[in-house]
């Protein structure tokens, strides 16, 4: 696969994981492993990503005597979510189209 | 590989990246490890799905700047560092330095004494027969005598002293080198 076109849709994966309520690395890349195997070192620059670009809020909470970071999706990202949700229904209505075609040959 | 080994490797395959983001890498790991171990997983299960930790450290190097500034690491003299380098300027500066002020100054004051030795001399073989007008011939013989001795040992010691300077100049720049080819910093 394209490697933007990947990046785009892992960092939706990632921000699909905290839409309904915020949530930690460890948990990100268990709920999303039935969809989408993502590592441990690939999670880490999506997150940064997202944090620097606004679309997600880190804060750090206390869990068994340890800190553990929390990310929380923010209005940036959720509107991500909406501009990728367009984007692939543009994408259906040309897949669409080139299997059209594809019948042809 | 123990986790404390896979944490000191990680930390060190990410050296290019100031200490503070380094930290934040690590604690992230650390979280995900624990995560894991609460979950279920053996220790060597968790390392071996980390993968190494120079290639962790790599992918996160190549992913993680991918349009995101990349933090500069900063370099600051902390007062440690100050203070070290205040202890190494005396321990090497100054004992070199003076070594050197030492050869130049004792060339300088023997090549005078030789100087004066050589000068003195022939002026006391020349003005002795008019300064010794009342002394017997085998007197003036004497003091002319002494005079050319003076001035011959005058010589030796300017020679002397320039090779003895010749070498000292040479062995501390050997020494010099020496140093800075086994310099630590």
């Amino acid at each position: 696969m394209d490697i933007q076109l990947k990046k785009g849709l892992l960092d939706v994966c990632v921000l699909s994981a905290i839409r309904k309520q915020e949530s930690y690395g460890y948990k990100i890349i268990s709920d999303l492993k039935p969809y989408v195997e993502i590592s441990e070192s690939t999670l880490y620059p999506i997150l940064r990503r997202l944090e620097s670009a606004g679309a997600v809020t880190v804060r750090s909470a206390e869990y068994n005597g340890r800190l553990r970071r929390y990310f929380k999706i923010t209005s940036v990202g959720k509107e991500k979510i909406k501009q990728f949700i367009e984007t692939i229904q543009q994408f259906k209505k040309i897949s669409e189209f080139i299997l059209e075609g594809d019948h042809y040959d | 590989m123990t986790k404390k080994i896979w944490e000191r490797n990680f930390l060190k395959a990410l050296y290019p990246l100031p200490e503070k983001e380094r930290k934040k890498m690590l604690a992230y790991y650390q979280e995900l490890f624990l995560d894991k171990l609460e979950a279920g997983e053996s220790e060597a299960e968790i390392l071996q799905k980390f993968g190494s930790p120079e290639a962790c450290a790599k992918k996160i190097l190549e992913e993680q700047y991918d349009g995101v500034p990349m933090p500069k690491e900063t370099k600051r003299f902390s007062v440690g560092v100050i203070v070290g380098l205040f202890f190494l300027t005396l321990l090497l500066i100054i004992p070199l330095a003076s070594g050197a002020v030492a050869v130049v100054s004792s060339f300088a004051v023997c090549s005078l004494t030789g100087a004066v030795c050589i000068v003195g001399g022939i002026f006391y073989s020349l003005l002795s027969p008019f300064l010794m007008v009342g002394m017997s011939g085998a007197g003036i013989v004497a003091q002319i005598g002494l005079g050319i001795t003076l001035s011959g040992v005058g010589t030796l010691v300017c020679v002397g002293f320039f090779f003895l300077t010749k070498y000292s100049a040479i062995g501390v720049w050997k020494a010099l080198k020496f140093i800075y080819a086994r310099r630590v910093i």
